[in-house]
Order: C-alpha cells, then sequence, then structure tokens
C-alpha cells in the first residue's frame, strides 16, 4: 500500500461491526462522577509529593553548603601550605648557609680580638 | 477555561485549583473510564492526571491549549497505567480484576441486572479487541472512534501534524481489525453487541 492510498485513511471508518461495538463500549462507560474521598486523597497526594521535593530542596541545599565548606577547608589548607610561617626564612638554602658562616666567622674574629 | 483562574492556580491558590478540578473532574475519569476500561482504577488514575497538572500549571504559557494539554496529561496517565497493567497481567494470568470479583461475587447472589451484565460482556470484548494493539494504538482508537474527537482536536493533543495522524491512525485501524479477526478466529463470544 502506497502513502498516497494511506492518507485517506480518516475518511476510511472501521467496519459498522466494530464501530457499534465502540458505540456500545462508549455507552457502557458514561461520565462518571468521583467519591467523595476523590479531593481529600488528591490533596493528601499533593501534599506527599510537597513533602518529597521540600527533602530532596533541603538535601541538596544541605550538599550545597557542606560542598562549599569543603572547598573552603581546601583552599585555606592549599594556601597555608604555599605560604610558609612568618618566622620562616625566604632564602636559599645557600644564603642561610653563607649567613651562618658570615656570623661564625665574626665571632671568631672577636674571640680573636680578646686574645690580642 | 478563565486563564484568570489558571494563573491564580498558578500562583498557589489552592481553592483556584479545586475549581479547576471540579470543573473537568467528570469529563476526564469518564475519559479515563473509557481510555482503561476499568472503572475501580478510574480514580486513581484520575487523581494522578490531576497531581501531574497541579505540578506542571507553570509550564502552561496560553489559556486556549489548556484542554488539550490536560487531555495530554490524561493520555499519559492512561498510557503509564496501561504499560503497568500489562506488565502485571504477564506476571499474574490468573488473578481476576477487581471489578470481575465484585461482579462474580454479585451475579453468584443473584444481584447483577441483564443491563449491567450486557454492559460487562462489551467492555470484556473491547478490552480483548484493544489488548491486541500497542497501548499508543488503544489510546488514539479511543479518542477518535469512542470519544469521537476530531482530528483537529487529536492534533492539539499528540502535537503532530495532520498527515502523520492519519498514517497513525490508518495503521491502528488495520491492526484492530487484524486483532479482531484473531479473536473471531480464537472463537470470542460476538452476543456483547446484542442487547439482551
Amino acid at each position: 500500500m502506497t502513502m498516497k492510498e494511506m492518507l485517506p485513511g480518516d475518511e476510511r471508518p472501521l467496519p459498522g461491526e466494530i464501530r457499534e461495538l465502540f458505540h456500545a463500549y462508549r455507552e457502557s462507560l458514561p461520565d462518571m462522577d468521583a467519591s467523595a474521598g476523590f479531593m481529600p486523597g488528591l490533596w493528601a497526594k499533593i501534599d506527599g509529593r510537597r513533602r518529597v521535593v521540600y527533602s530532596f530542596g533541603r538535601l541538596a541545599g544541605a550538599f550545597v553548603t557542606a560542598a562549599l565548606v569543603i572547598c573552603l577547608l581546601l583552599s585555606g589548607t592549599l594556601l597555608t601550605l604555599n605560604n610558609p610561617p612568618a618566622g620562616a626564612s625566604q632564602s636559599s638554602y645557600v644564603d642561610v648557609l653563607a649567613d651562618d658562616t658570615a656570623d661564625a666567622d665574626f665571632e671568631f674574629q672577636l674571640a680573636s680580638a680578646e686574645k690580642l | 477555561m478563565d486563564f484568570e483562574l489558571i494563573q491564580r492556580a498558578r500562583s498557589g491558590d489552592d481553592s483556584a485549583f479545586n475549581q479547576i478540578v471540579s470543573t473537568y473532574r467528570k469529563r476526564i475519569m469518564g475519559t479515563i473510564a473509557r481510555l482503561i476500561g476499568r472503572p475501580e482504577d478510574v480514580e486513581d488514575v484520575a487523581q494522578d492526571v490531576f497531581l501531574r497538572l497541579y505540578f506542571s500549571l507553570e509550564q502552561l504559557r496560553t489559556p486556549e491549549v489548556f484542554e488539550p494539554w490536560l487531555y495530554r496529561l490524561t493520555v499519559n496517565a492512561a498510557y503509564d497505567y496501561l504499560r503497568k497493567q500489562r506488565r502485571r497481567n504477564e506476571s499474574r494470568m490468573s488473578d481476576l480484576s477487581e471489578e470481575q470479583v465484585l461482579l462474580a461475587d454479585a451475579m453468584a447472589g443473584g444481584r447483577v441486572d441483564a443491563d449491567e451484565q450486557h454492559r460487562r460482556k462489551v467492555r470484556e470484548t473491547v478490552d480483548i479487541l484493544l489488548g491486541g494493539v500497542s497501548e499508543e494504538d488503544r489510546i488514539l482508537l479511543v479518542l477518535k472512534e469512542v470519544e469521537g474527537l476530531s482530528l483537529k482536536e487529536l492534533e492539539k493533543i499528540y502535537n503532530v501534524k495532520e498527515n502523520a495522524l492519519k498514517v497513525r491512525l490508518f495503521r491502528a485501524r488495520q491492526r484492530v481489525l487484524k486483532a479482531h479477526e484473531a479473536a473471531q478466529d480464537a472463537g470470542t463470544p460476538r452476543t456483547a453487541l446484542k442487547p439482551t
């Protein structure tokens, strides 16, 4: 069957027997009204869903806060590691050693002068 | 539908939402009953429809599309129900529906009149017939052939072009005809159509 033949499908009705059956089906299930518990039941479901959404929102909020705190702590730790304490020397090992040797020489010179 | 009422419901006015539900409840429940064919589960599915409505009202932009949109929610809820039902039936073939149990009980007590028996038979026959096609075909056929919706209305609900809809309808009709032939071959009683 080609597409052209298929397009007027809506105009090609179902056989009378099936149409009658569908009509009888429609009659057997008329519009119906809800029971007295319909609205309370609906609102209970709405409230239940709201609670889930609220709990999830709170959980997500707590998660974001915890992530923020962890980020701040990690940043602080990294900054501390990169910046040495105030008393620590900024000089290289050779400079410190040279300074130390210079001090020792000065003390040695002072001791020699006292002996003289 | 009054757009102001929808706006009020969107802004959290519960009485406005209740009013919307009251306006459409009966019609939506009737449509669900015919889509799923099980009167005992209609309220549950209808509550699901209005629950979806409540939490998606913000997405509605214009009042003109409210009704097709509500129908779309109804179709989706019925579709979900039918899929769950099919899975349940596959796993527990021998179980009777609640309605069947109640009816069998009532019949045993001689409390069911001839009309009710006829209606039940019609529902069973259509259920067998539509059970032979997919849930998508079932819903499309019920909306068109039972609910009597026009192609224009279906276009809005399905959000597809007319030609695509015609093709889908054509194929659904072909499949239901095949299911009808198969049901006849299997010896399904045809007396359901004859008034008792």
